[in-house]
């Protein structure tokens, strides 16, 4: 399209070139395209009304781009009017200066004197031809007085033999009407001049012989004389006679006639010349202007193109379009900016590329770094530099009873004022050094200990003063172990200690009231039976003691098998049914997991329980009032069974809660505190967890939590969102 | 007031088209004004001799004040007389069935003081004292043989149809230019139209 219409603006310019020079050379004075004037002058015009048309359109369609904000429209207007500017003033001198020149040129042909010499030399020529020709008229005039008495027979003869002696090249004689009457002709080839009209002769009867030159076609010149006849009959006629002028004479003044004719002609054709001259200027000036002007549309357009081009696809690329590419067409500095556009938008491409693999390689190990700390058994809380917690890990959340999400973006500080009870642990004066540390704080699963460990994160170039990473452990079950150890030895080596004098006692005791019973009356043998019976008694109370420690201490080995710990339950509460005064209600669940538990110990765990229970609401077994829960449902937290066993005693102490699982705290008038303790190692021993609890209707609730038996695998590899 | 609802655009642009109108019916309208019939044909007639038609025609023409002063100038004139044998034709236009074309250039010759007259188609020519008579000598037309009526369909009728005008082609070059433009040179008469006599 470009490429059609810049061939269409080369041949309008080269038509409009050609029309032009034409036109400048028939305005000149020669004949040669004369006769095609007008027709240049049209078709330049027409030319000029195309251009005029063309420009007009795109005119308006600037205009239309201007409105309309279009990328390019204002620097292709900007363009124009340079080019047009550019133009219009070398333009408009030129032709100011060249109507000047032409006009002053034109002026300067006519000269005054001249114009006075050509008319004084024609007159001269006219004198000249007049005194040589003088003689004529009187010899004519003479002529015709001697045929005035002629009568029409003697007429031509005598005009025969008159010419002859006049030495004219034709005599005729007229009527008053201009007919010709008699008429004589020497051998010379004479043009005859036309009749003499009436008005003509009438005049020559007043003034006299009448003699004018008279040139036919562009021979020599003629003296024809006219000359009244006075008929014999009253009438006037006329004799015409014509001589030849001498033949020098004659060209000589032909060629001055020449000359002022043409002098005349010229200072006539002064002002139409000029006139066509600046008419021809003007229509070049017109053509060249618009030529211009449509030239600078189209420069502009061209100029503007590719800059348009170039802020579309700015705009593009500024809209995330790497792929936008512009052509690379020109070899100068704008194609040179193209192909660099290019290859920026290439890099751009290239570069955002490799920067969404980094973000997802980023994110991969970010997902990993997630994965892990979730699936890390230990807590980890990270600070950043500004003391906002960064990170909580599942296990952290999970261990500190507390939301992740909640914490995430806070600050440590205001955290801390709300779980004042983490405050041991999120000590700020604690150098982060990385040595461990052990802190007691009660959650709400308990009081815990946890070994914990601070330690100063690594900072970034430049960054500002890292954060800090807490790491910990929940203990609490090693420490427990290790206590459970040492109460187990010591529960040992009392009841070795204690249970080997026991006997002997017993059987001193036996003895003495044997013996001596029977011996002793009265008052001494109601003593002695008191004391041996107490003795006894008391005996026999240490070494249920001294059994229940060697149950403490007692540890067969684990044997962990799937269990159902429902039917475990059926079977352990139908032992209890049909108790006096008891009403024990079992509720299990229908969708349970299956649990990896040691049965036998799951088994004694819930008879310890059960036996709590009831030894919690001992005076109400006599009003029949002594009530025990008894659940197994499935559980979330681990994921598993939850078994529940609660009664309707008084419940826990608040101030006993803490350490209700240490051996020897107990409540109970009878009992050696062991239970529980008991509990607690043997469910932990397969891997359950116990926590105490009262209930929302008032007495105590345990609740036994034991994981399924194949928990689902965890992904621990990166690269798994 | 009666309008008809007009976009603004269209509104702006009516007074401008009346204008151009206005412009260029007062400039067609003054064309015709500017220059009476300075030419006039008087007199037109045919007669048929000895198997060919003659024309015979008087022709009024005055010349005003510009071509007057172009011819004393110098500047020579040339006279178009235009003949057209006319076969009329009914719903459409008459076909031509003959075209004659007389040129006469009148000039003045400056050495003799008069008027030259020449015939372009036959070289003839002829002098006159005056532009009075060389005037009267273009205008008067006789025996102009026209056509042969053996080239004429026998029950047709045809017409003449005669114009003479003064030809500015003919003029000098920027004259020419002038004479195009300007209003005043266009010197013609009109068409009139005879019967050819049978």
């Amino acid at each position: 399209m470009k490429r059609i219409s810049a061939v269409v603006l080369v041949a309008a310019l080269v038509v409009v070139g050609g029309a032009l020079y034409l036109l400048s050379l028939s305005t000149g004075h020669s004949a040669a395209f004369g006769q095609w004037h007008l027709w240049l002058i049209v078709a330049n015009v027409v030319v000029g009304l195309f251009l005029l048309a063309v420009i007009a359109l795109n005119l308006w369609r600037l205009g239309r781009s201007l409105r309309r904000s279009r990328t390019g429209a204002r620097l292709t207007r900007r363009l124009v009017v340079l080019f047009t500017a550019l133009s219009v003033l070398p333009v408009g001198a030129v032709f100011y200066f060249s109507v000047q020149f032409i006009n002053r040129s034109i002026d300067s042909w006519f000269d005054v004197n001249v114009a006075h010499a050509l008319q004084d030399s024609l007159t001269l020529s006219r004198k000249a031809l007049a005194s040589e020709t003088g003689p004529y008229a009187g010899a004519t005039a003479q002529a015709a007085r001697m045929l005035s008495d002629r009568g029409p027979e003697a007429l031509g003869p005598a005009l025969d033999r008159l010419r002859g002696e006049l030495g004219a090249d034709s005599a005729i004689v007229f009527d008053n009407r201009g007919e010709p009457r008699a008429r004589s002709l020497s051998g010379n080839k004479v043009p005859a001049p036309p009749p003499p009209t009436s008005a003509v002769i009438a005049g020559l009867a007043a003034k006299g012989p009448k003699v004018t030159l008279f040139a036919p076609g562009s021979g020599g010149l003629y003296v024809k004389v006219l000359a009244p006849l006075p008929a014999h009959d009253g009438t006037y006629q006329v004799l015409q006679t014509v001589y030849p002028v001498n033949g020098q004479a004659s060209g000589l003044a032909r060629r001055v006639e020449a000359a002022y004719s043409k002098y005349r002609e010229l200072n006539y054709m002064r002002q139409p010349l000029k006139l066509s001259f600046t008419l021809t200027l003007s229509l070049v000036l017109l053509l060249s202007l618009l030529a211009a002007v449509w030239a600078a549309f189209f420069a502009a357009d061209r100029v503007a193109a590719p800059v348009r081009e170039l802020v579309r696809a700015t705009r593009a690329v500024a809209r995330g379009d790497f792929d936008v590419r512009v052509a690379e067409k020109s070899r100068d500095e704008i194609g040179f900016l193209a192909r660099s556009f290019n290859d920026m938008t290439r890099r751009l491409a290239a570069a955002r590329i490799q920067t969404r693999r980094g973000q997802a390689a980023l994110e991969r190990e970010r997902t990993w770094l997630a994965t892990v700390l979730g699936a890390l058994s230990a807590g980890v809380v990270t600070l950043d530099a500004g003391g906002h917690v960064r990170s909580v890990n599942a296990a952290a959340a999970s261990m500190l009873g507390i939301d992740a999400a909640q914490w995430v973006g806070r600050p440590m500080e205001g955290l801390l004022i709300e779980y004042d009870n983490l405050r041991p642990l999120f000590d700020s004066a604690r150098p982060p050094d990385g040595s461990a540390y052990d802190v007691d704080i009660r959650l709400p699963a308990g009081e815990r200990t946890l070994r914990a460990a601070l330690t100063r994160l690594p900072g970034g170039d430049g960054a500002p003063p890292p954060g800090r990473v807490w790491v910990f452990e929940d203990v609490s079950r090693f420490i427990q172990a290790q206590r459970q150890a040492a109460w187990g030895e010591v529960a040992r080596r009392l009841a070795h200690e204690i249970k080997n004098p026991l006997t002997p006692i017993q059987l001193a005791a036996e003895r003495l009231r044997m013996k001596c019973l029977p011996a002793l009356a009265g008052r001494e043998a109601e003593v002695l039976d008191r004391a041996t019976s107490t003795v006894i008694a008391q005996v026999h109370a240490m070494q249920g003691m001294v059994d229940a420690f060697s149950e403490y201490a007692k540890n067969p080995p684990l044997r962990l098998a799937a269990v159902d710990v429902g039917a475990l339950a059926r079977e352990v509460v139908e032992l209890y049914r049909g108790r006096h005064g008891l009403a024990i209600e079992l509720d299990v669940s229908a969708d349970l997991p299956e649990v990896t538990a040691d049965a036998a110990r799951l088994r004694q765990v819930l008879h310890n329980l059960i036996k709590n229970a009831i030894e919690a609401q001992e005076t109400r077994l006599q009003d029949s009032s002594a009530r025990v829960w008894v659940s197994v449902a499935p559980s979330t937290r681990p994921e598993g069974v939850a078994l529940t066993v609660r009664d309707a005693g008084a419940g826990f102490d608040e101030s006993l809660l803490a350490n209700a699982f240490e051996p020897y705290v107990t409540t109970k008038h009878k009992g050696t505190g062991l239970g529980l303790s008991l509990v607690r190692k043997l469910a932990e021993e397969q891997g359950g967890r116990v926590t105490l609890g009262n209930a929302e209707g008032g007495g105590a609730e345990v609740v036994v939590l034991l994981a399924r038996r194949h928990p689902a695998p965890r992904a621990l590899e990166g690269g798994v969102s | 007031m009666n309008e008809a609802p007009a976009s603004p655009g269209g509104r702006r642009r009516r007074p401008l088209c009346a204008a151009v109108l206005l412009a260029v019916a007062a400039l067609a309208s003054a064309a015709p004004a500017a220059a009476p019939p300075a030419f006039r044909v008087e007199h037109l007639s045919t007669h048929r001799r000895q198997g060919v038609y003659y024309l015979n025609a008087d022709f009024s023409l005055k010349l005003n004040g510009r071509a007057h002063e172009a011819l004393s100038n110098g500047v020579a004139l040339t006279f178009v007389l235009d003949v057209h044998i006319v076969r009329r034709r009914r719903l459409i236009w008459n076909a031509v069935v003959a075209r004659l074309r007389e040129r006469y250039r009148l000039s003045y010759r400056p050495l003799t003081e008069d008027y030259r007259v020449r015939n372009l188609n036959s070289g003839a020519q002829d002098s006159y004292d005056s532009l009075t008579a060389a005037l009267a000598a273009v205008s008067r037309v006789r025996d102009l043989p026209l056509v042969d009526t053996s080239l004429l369909a026998a029950q047709t009728r045809y017409f003449v149809a005669v114009r003479i005008v003064l030809d500015t082609k003919d003029l000098p070059g920027p004259l020419k230019l002038i004479a195009a433009v300007v209003p005043g040179w266009q010197l013609a008469s009109g068409w009139r139209q005879e019967a050819l006599a049978r």
